[in-house]
């Protein structure tokens, strides 16, 4: 078994054909992604935003409205939500907002209702300006207020210094920031986990060769291993850990130029992360084994399966992702029996989910893919007959 | 190279002996491809210490009954014993006794020559220590040295089939399966490999040597089956094949131009089965075990034709494959 492995891994890295696929090609990618998507991290990041304010006489007469104004745009809040512009009228808080300078503006009525005015842009979808937060705001501040008018007219004397009012309204206002995630979203990260599980999938050529070389219909060399001293399983499995551990040092060199070279983020979870590429270069590996034991199959053919099942983990741009997308959420089984998915899926999870449940599951469906691969590669491998010598 | 296990006996006769005693003793064996008969009920028997020659022309049989023997091939009917056991897929401790060299260079492109060998020799030999003695050996062995840091790719054709040689035997097998190992080789590999065999054979390994080249197997073989069509149409040494036909001594006399008078009274001379004359070279085919190189001589003599080279040859294996089949070895089958 030693003797398959040590052959196996000397013959794939002075092959070339493993590092170029499982090495050079994720690396050189990973040069064109970083230029590529140099400005999609910017489409992603929060903007931004300013509300106009109408700073007039009936502003001033809102108690409690400046204090609730200033705890959600001081540069130093916790509770910052935007920036603020002051205007003394109403038509020039109009427009600024129809000039773009400002996302909207907010007037106080003679009776002291404060009125929020939107405009278009910043109500679409994507506008930047968090127009739901702000209406809350002036809800909370609107109830404090009505809460402080009620207690005055019954009970005066409770707000008989500043500090009570003070007291209601500095907590009038309370923002709590909320991640879905565990991580930051990372636009980009998804391309990348995808080019890992291609690189992963056309690493399925070494296991292929390597399986291949142990056949005796292949040629003289299979034939010649065939008539070796050693069971068939046994340089299988040493054939098979040879590709493999090229494969995993391959990828694991690639995922570790990904996160220095092109800053891909891979959550916190580094074992897991090993984890992942061990999983899923044992299963390509091992899928290859399974392809090298059918006669007519040629290497470019697991090119051509690598691509196809790439397009399903949303590597070829937005529709792609889109497809990727649709098909898990219409026919989650076929998107699970997609190891290139499931691949990818072990790094989403690692950088996304709080809990390692869907890691453990792609991990676990990755390992259940090699071992039928291999244990159908066993059996085809009992054939010892051959037409070569 | 140390002497391999066994000693070196040359057994001359295997055909009588007992399964037991027997390297590789073949039954009644039968293959079939649909309706083609590759081998045809093949039965043989090979003593310890024999180098034993397979000759036939291409398509004869030869390559598939040796994979037979090693299992490669699964065959319609017969039996095969090595060592005295039934030869199985899975008789790893026979196999361990086994060494082949195929036909075709069966090593990895990628590795180097040294790295080759020790590749196959681990197949079968576990102690790493023990192995690189036993490397070291069959590099030496086939004259590899300077090569051992090479690559397949690096070698000219001869140092190829060395290679593939010493891949085959670097365990020290018992039983040496050559099949056809100087196809394509230069005049100097070829005499190389020739004399390296029979020192393999005269350290103890039996050999089963399959060839076209009649030479080569006259040369090598204590003993030799001469198959065609799949069917062995005589065996035994070189001698007692050639004893087996009726063509003797082959001669030739370069004279020039001869009359048809002089060309009869050679063709009545006792023992002379054929004469002919062809571009000026007369060619006389003699009886079986007779000498008439004289008496032929002595017609041109007494007609008065000057004579220039003469040439007399014993027959060949080509000429008993000839007379036994009507084709020349060489032919395509």
């Amino acid at each position: 078994m030693l003797a398959s492995l040590r052959s196996c891994v000397l013959s794939l890295v002075r092959d070339k054909a493993l590092l170029v696929w499982a090495l050079a090609f994720p690396v050189i990618m990973t040069l064109i992604f970083m230029g590529m998507f140099s400005g999609i991290g910017g489409a992603y990041s929060a903007v931004g935003s300013t509300l106009g304010v109408v700073r007039d006489a009936n502003y001033d007469a809102a108690v409690g409205l400046d204090e609730t104004i200033q705890a959600i745009s001081g540069p130093e809040s916790s509770d910052h939500v935007c920036d603020v512009t002051y205007y003394d009228g109403a038509a020039d808080a109009k427009a600024a907002a129809s000039a773009g300078d400002v996302d909207a503006y907010l007037t106080v009525s003679g009776d002291g209702m404060p009125q929020l005015h939107v405009t278009q842009a910043s109500v679409a979808e994507g506008g930047s300006l968090p127009t739901s937060v702000l209406s809350e705001v002036l809800d909370t501040y609107l109830h404090t207020r009505s809460a402080v008018e009620r207690v005055a007219a019954t009970r005066p004397e409770l707000l008989a210094n500043g500090r009570a009012i003070e007291a209601f309204t500095s907590g009038a206002v309370q923002t709590v920031r909320l991640s879905a995630t565990k991580n930051p979203p990372s636009p980009d990260a998804r391309y990348y986990y995808a080019l890992l599980a291609m690189a992963a999938g056309m690493g399925a050529t070494a296991g292929m060769e390597s399986a291949r070389r142990l056949l005796p219909t292949a040629g003289p060399l299979g034939a010649r291993q065939t008539l070796a001293a050693v069971p068939r399983w046994r340089m299988l499995v040493g054939a098979l850990l040879g590709a493999w551990l090229c494969e995993f040092v391959c990828l694991l060199v690639a995922a570790l130029f990904m996160w220095g070279a092109a800053g891909v983020p891979f959550g916190d979870n580094a074992p897991g992360v090993v984890g992942a590429i061990a999983a899923s270069s044992l299963m390509a590996c091992a899928a290859g084994a399974l392809c090298g034991t059918v006669p007519r199959m040629e290497t470019g053919m697991i090119s051509g399966i690598t691509c196809l099942l790439s397009l399903f983990t949303g590597l070829y741009g937005t529709a792609s992702q889109q497809l990727a997308d649709s098909i898990e959420a219409a026919m989650p089984v076929l998107a699970h029996a997609n190891p290139l998915w499931q691949t990818t899926n072990c790094f989403y999870a690692l950088l996304y989910y709080d809990t390692p449940d869907a890691f453990l599951a792609s991990c676990a469906a990755l390992l259940g893919m090699a071992l039928a691969f291999i244990a159908v590669a066993s059996l085809r491998m009992r054939r010892t007959s051959y037409d070569h010598l | 190279m140390a002497p391999l296990p066994q000693t070196g006996s040359s057994i001359r006769k295997g055909a009588n002996m007992g399964a037991r005693d027997a390297v590789v003793r073949i039954d009644n064996l039968v293959k079939r491809y649909g309706d083609l008969v590759a081998v045809d009920h093949l039965s043989l028997s090979i003593a310890p210490g024999e180098v034993f020659g397979l000759l036939g022309p291409n398509g004869s049989g030869k390559t598939t009954t040796i994979n037979c023997v090693l299992q490669l091939l699964s065959y319609d009917h017969g039996d095969i014993q090595l060592f005295g056991e039934a030869m199985r897929p899975t008789s790893y401790q026979l196999k361990r006794r086994i060494g082949v060299v195929p036909q075709e260079v069966a090593v990895f492109d990628e590795l180097t020559v040294r790295e080759n060998v020790d590749s196959f020799c681990a197949l079968y030999v576990g102690d790493r220590a023990r192995r690189r003695e036993l490397v070291d050996d069959a590099i030496a062995f086939v004259g590899l040295e300077k090569f051992e840091g090479f690559r397949p790719k690096k070698l000219s054709g001869g140092l190829l089939r060395r290679l593939n040689i010493a891949c085959g035997i670097a365990h020290r097998p018992e039983l040496i399966i050559m099949d056809e190992p100087t196809v394509a080789v230069d005049p100097q590999s070829r005499e190389s490999i020739l004399s390296g065999i029979e020192r393999l054979n005269a350290e103890g390994a039996t050999v089963i040597y399959t060839s076209h080249y009649m030479e080569e197997v006259e040369r090598l073989c204590s003993r030799i089956m001469i198959m065609d069509h799949g069917r062995s149409v005589a065996s035994g040494t070189a001698d007692e094949l050639k004893g087996m036909i009726g063509t003797g001594e082959k001669i030739s006399v370069e004279v020039g131009r001869m009359d048809e008078a002089t060309l009869e009274r050679v063709r009545s001379l006792d023992h002379v089965r054929t004469a002919e004359t062809d571009g000026g070279m007369l060619r006389v085919q003699c009886a079986s075990g007779a000498h008439n190189l004289a008496d032929v001589l002595g017609v041109l003599g007494d007609a008065g034709l000057p004579y220039g080279r003469v040439l007399s040859e014993p027959p060949t294996l080509n000429d008993v494959f000839l007379e036994i089949t009507g084709r020349a070895l060489r032919d395509e089958a």
